[in-house]
């Protein structure tokens, strides 16, 4: 098991490298960069943007070659932990990571408990009753949660917050959270991230109730279930010892691809709703080409993403005693 | 698409973000009423819709309580908190409140007044300004502010291992004797603890304006300045967004309490603030000034409306009708602030130098012509475009100045009325007809087609653009309209000629574009200089290529150096004459301002510098302490 995590962990290094090269090349395939916001403005001189041009390392219409060198030299500072200046800043990129990975981490923490919570539930139920009204009700709205673009959900609920007051209009905290007590600003942060994570888990609770309605069935029409029957235990039993369990399987493989769509789905979100994350961070850095920020929030991204996956794995292994790591 | 509210605080260092930003604005007023022959002055109604052009009187203040807090919102966080290092308006905005400059431009006149300095002594040659900072001026911490402090600034700023936009405007503008400008710093000395010096190398008008930098604590920042190797470069990241808030000193009214990333910035109120009411309590009145950062302008509406903040830059006039509607019930009204800073402007290329000109000469040829550069202007329909796009909150703009300017601004420009007909028969004039009948005119047995450029993100400009490009259409040019990313659009522009190569491309046909100006025309002098490099048309001349170019050349030069406040204004009146009898840009409209402010406050001055220039004085109705 331990061997297997280390191989895994050492399989990251080429991954976040190869996220990191497409990612830069990418964000260079864009025209023009950073300095060309300063190069409309009447005050600017051309001698002064030459200058930053110099300061910051770049080149006017780089070639390739000029752009591989510059990799180059960003991927060295990263794997000495430096990664880089933001143009924008001024300060280390890390520090501005730092201040809103813990908004991301937290709002992607608790959509996806929502998500499992209330989608693995209402996947039995359904599927306990399938073809029923309550069954149609479901399959219906999950349609709708999945087809529905999560921006738009997002909108929706902000002018839902805005028409009845019952939440805050986007935002993290209130106004005035630095002078509530402890329990005051849990409760305060808490009542901000409902509508966030409503959002952020609707789509996750519409995919696995999907998931576990159709694995459930799956099951339950299989001859182990039939003999269980047979043998008289009781449907309680059945159903949450033996079909439960052996539906979940795959589900657990789910939670990593999850993930990724959960961090995809949270810099939405993030922008639509006012939540300081890195989503919104990483959207104002590609937007202003302020380059090695939006390397280190992709490589923040990826990392989180690469995590989500190994935790997947680990559990399935404690899930399901037929998979054994060797 | 790059948001910046229009700068609240930093109306007199104008750090616009001219191309990107141009932050709109609605604003209710009516159509404004012209007459005018195709070029000559006109002889009839200046644009006077209920907005006053001249140097108004500032309403008197009432005296106010203290309490209460007053909530606003701004698009993007700060970048910095180092003043000296901003380059971008939600910077500057989030420490404009924190420092003040010698002397400042009042919000609402735009007349000088003394700040922490009374207003400059200055020689009879002009070259030397003294200023004498107020008696009893201390830092929040305590700390008494003193000429150092003056001395410690410029220092910092000249230095050229600091990455300032500041060092660009304090730069004066000496004539180099080929028509153009070089650019030489300022010498200054401290006299005394409450007196510094400043000698320009020439007479320089614009000096009040470069003189009016924020002055810095040395007492905090000099550390920085002088530790680190290599020197100096470690004050570009001294006071970045990680800092401690409670380590930036105010000079301003108003203290930096919290910052929160993508959250807000609370401000409380500076208990040594210098400037009194008139019964010599101590201001501001309000509490605490709070702004809430959100991600665009729809959550600021949706934030207005919910009651979260008290103020709102009305940016989509769409959402105008709406929120008129709801004025009573959320107890506040749409201030109009009259005509904006921004303009928006149609430009041809005429660079007998670039690509097009060698494709297309004959295009170029016409584009020089000011015949058709009228016929344009004639074929514009800018009533049209103010009630579909601004839905009449718009003014037509024919000059290069901004109502806005009240003490530039030269009414009696040329005007250009919509007239498909004159347009039409200007182009006839030209030898521009449509021989073959396929409604697009033809010249030199050529049809005249041509792309209109504009930047994708900016969706007012993108209508303007999409307006022109029809109005064109109905005069049988055959314009195409063009959206394109705004870093292509700079590289179309400016492309500095490079060693090795004839020249560069320029390979645009035309493009709709606007800058955010400011009260000081100098500062446009990169745009109407010959020599400038965003003298958009034709940049980089090596000297005049058409008299009237010349004719402006010699406007900014002198116009840079005439010390009497009247005749200045005459010369920049030439200017913007000449700019539209020449019609290099082909302006169309200015949007008013329009913001939402709840009525629960007092001492309310909407100018074109916004609600809040004067917010140390505002005061809340329902407040009733009669100390701080």
């Amino acid at each position: 098991m331990l061997r297997f995590i280390l191989k895994r962990l050492l399989l990251l290094v080429p991954l976040v490298i190869g996220i990191t090269l497409v990612s830069f090349f990418v964000m260079q395939l864009a025209p023009g960069d950073y300095l060309d916001a300063l190069r409309g403005q009447p005050q600017i001189r051309p001698e002064t943007i030459e200058r930053l041009r110099r300061e910051f390392g770049l080149v006017e219409n780089p070639t390739l070659w000029d752009q591989a060198k510059q990799y180059g030299r960003w991927l060295g500072n990263a794997v000495r932990g430096n990664f880089g200046f933001s143009f924008t800043y001024k300060i280390e990129t890390f520090e501005l990571i730092k201040q809103r990975l813990y908004y991301t981490f937290i709002l992607s923490l608790w959509a996806t408990v929502f998500s499992w919570v209330v989608g693995i539930p209402l996947g039995i139920y359904v599927a306990r009753n399938r073809n029923k009204f309550g069954d149609r009700v479901a399959n219906f709205v999950a349609f709708a949660g999945i087809s529905l673009p999560g921006f738009f959900i997002a909108l929706l609920a902000m002018k839902l917050a805005q028409q009845t007051g019952w939440f805050p209009v986007g935002g993290a905290q209130s106004v005035n959270y630095e002078s509530l007590s402890q329990l005051g600003k849990i409760k305060d942060t808490g009542w901000h991230m409902i509508l966030p994570v409503l959002v952020l888990g609707t789509r996750g609770v519409a995919g696995l109730m999907r998931q576990m309605r159709g694995n459930l069935l799956d099951v339950l029409s299989e001859n182990f279930v039939l003999a269980a029957r047979a043998r008289g235990l009781a449907e309680r039993k059945v159903l949450y010892k033996h079909a439960v369990r052996n539906s979940i399987n795959p589900l657990i493989t789910l939670f990593g691809y999850e993930l990724s769509g959960l961090l995809a789905g949270a810099a939405l979100v993030e922008n639509v709703m006012s939540w300081p994350g890195l989503g919104r961070l990483l959207l104002e850095s590609v937007q202003a080409q302020d380059l090695y920020v939006a390397m280190g929030a992709f490589v923040m991204g990826g990392v989180l993403l690469i995590i989500g996956n190994l935790i997947a794995d680990i559990l399935l292994a404690v899930t399901d005693p037929r998979i054994k790591f060797s | 698409m790059l948001h910046s509210q229009s700068a609240r605080f930093s109306l007199v260092t104008f750090s616009s973000l001219a191309f990107v930003c141009a932050a709109l604005f609605a604003g209710c007023g009516g159509n404004e009423q012209f007459a005018g022959n195709t070029a000559t002055n006109s002889t009839a109604g200046n644009s006077t819709s209920g907005v006053q052009l001249t140097n108004a009187e500032e309403p008197p203040s009432t005296p106010g309580k203290y309490g209460g807090t007053l909530t606003d919102d701004v698009i993007s966080d700060p970048k910095t908190f180092n003043y000296w290092v901003a380059a971008e308006t939600s910077s500057t905005g989030a420490v404009g409140p924190l420092f003040d400059a010698l002397i400042t431009r009042n919000g609402y006149t735009l007349q000088w007044e003394d700040q922490l300095a009374e207003l400059p002594k200055i020689s009879a040659d002009g070259l030397t300004w003294t200023f004498k900072l107020k008696e009893g001026l201390k830092w929040s911490d305590g700390r008494p502010i003193t000429a150092d402090d003056v001395i410690f600034t410029l220092d910092v700023i000249y230095d050229t291992k600091i990455q300032t936009n500041m060092r660009e405007s304090l730069l004066v503008d000496v004539p180099d004797g080929k028509g153009g400008f070089k650019r030489a710093p300022l010498k200054y000395r401290k006299v005394d603890d409450r007196t510094v010096e400043f000698k320009f190398p020439v007479r320089y008008a614009p000096a009040r304006d470069i003189l009016s930098f924020p002055i810095a604590p040395r007492h905090k920042l000099e550390a920085a300045y002088k530790a680190g190797q290599p020197a100096s470069t470690r004050f570009n990241s001294t006071w970045g967004v990680n800092v401690n808030v409670k380590e930036l000193v105010s000079s301003g009214a108003w203290l930096l309490q919290e910052y929160v990333p993508g959250q807000r910035l609370v401000y409380v109120r500076n208990p040594n603030y210098w400037k009194k009411d008139d019964q010599g309590r101590p201001l501001p009145y309000l509490d605490r000034f709070v702004v809430i950062i959100v991600p665009d302008t729809n959550t600021s509406v949706l934030k207005f409306r919910a009651g979260d903040t008290d103020l709102l830059q009305i940016s989509q006039y769409t959402e105008y009708p709406q929120l008129k509607r709801g004025e009573a019930k959320g107890n506040y009204k749409i201030h109009n602030t009259g005509p904006t800073w921004g303009n928006n402007y149609l430009s041809l290329n005429m660079n007998p130098r670039s690509q097009v000109a060698r494709e297309k000469p004959y295009l170029i040829e016409l584009f020089r012509d000011v015949r058709f550069r009228r016929a344009v202007s004639h074929a514009i329909n800018r009533d049209r475009m103010i009630k579909n796009v601004f839905l009449g909150f718009a003014q037509q703009m024919h000059g290069p100045e901004s109502p806005a300017n009240k003490a530039f601004f030269n009414p009696d420009v040329t005007k250009y009325e919509y007239s498909v007909e004159k347009a039409k028969a200007l182009l006839n004039e030209i030898g521009a007809r449509d021989t073959n009948g396929d409604g697009i005119v033809e010249y030199k047995g050529r049809p005249v087609r041509f792309n209109i450029l504009t930047n994708v993100e900016n969706k007012t400009r993108i209508s303007i653009a999409t307006n022109i490009t029809d109005d064109l259409r109905k005069i049988g040019v055959g314009a195409i309209f063009t959206p394109v990313n705004f870093n292509k659009l700079v590289s179309y522009l400016d492309a500095k000629p490079e060693k090795g190569k004839a020249y560069p491309p320029y390979n645009w046909e035309s493009i709709v574009l606007g800058f955010t100006g400011g009260p000081e025309p100098h500062n446009g002098r990169n745009i109407w200089s010959s020599s400038g490099n965003l003298h958009q048309w034709y940049p980089y001349q090596t000297k005049p290529d058409t008299p009237w170019e010349a004719d402006i050349d010699r406007i900014f030069r002198e116009g840079a150096q005439e010390m009497d406040e009247a005749k200045r204004k005459a010369m920049y009146g030439e200017w913007q004459t000449i700019a539209s009898e020449q019609l290099p840009l082909i302006y169309t409209i200015v949007p008013e301002g329009l913001v939402a402010l709840r009525n629960r406050f007092g001492n309310v001055k909407p100018s074109s510098s916004g609600v809040t220039w004067n917010l140390e004085e505002m005061y809340d109705l329902k407040a009733t302490r009669d100390t701080p």
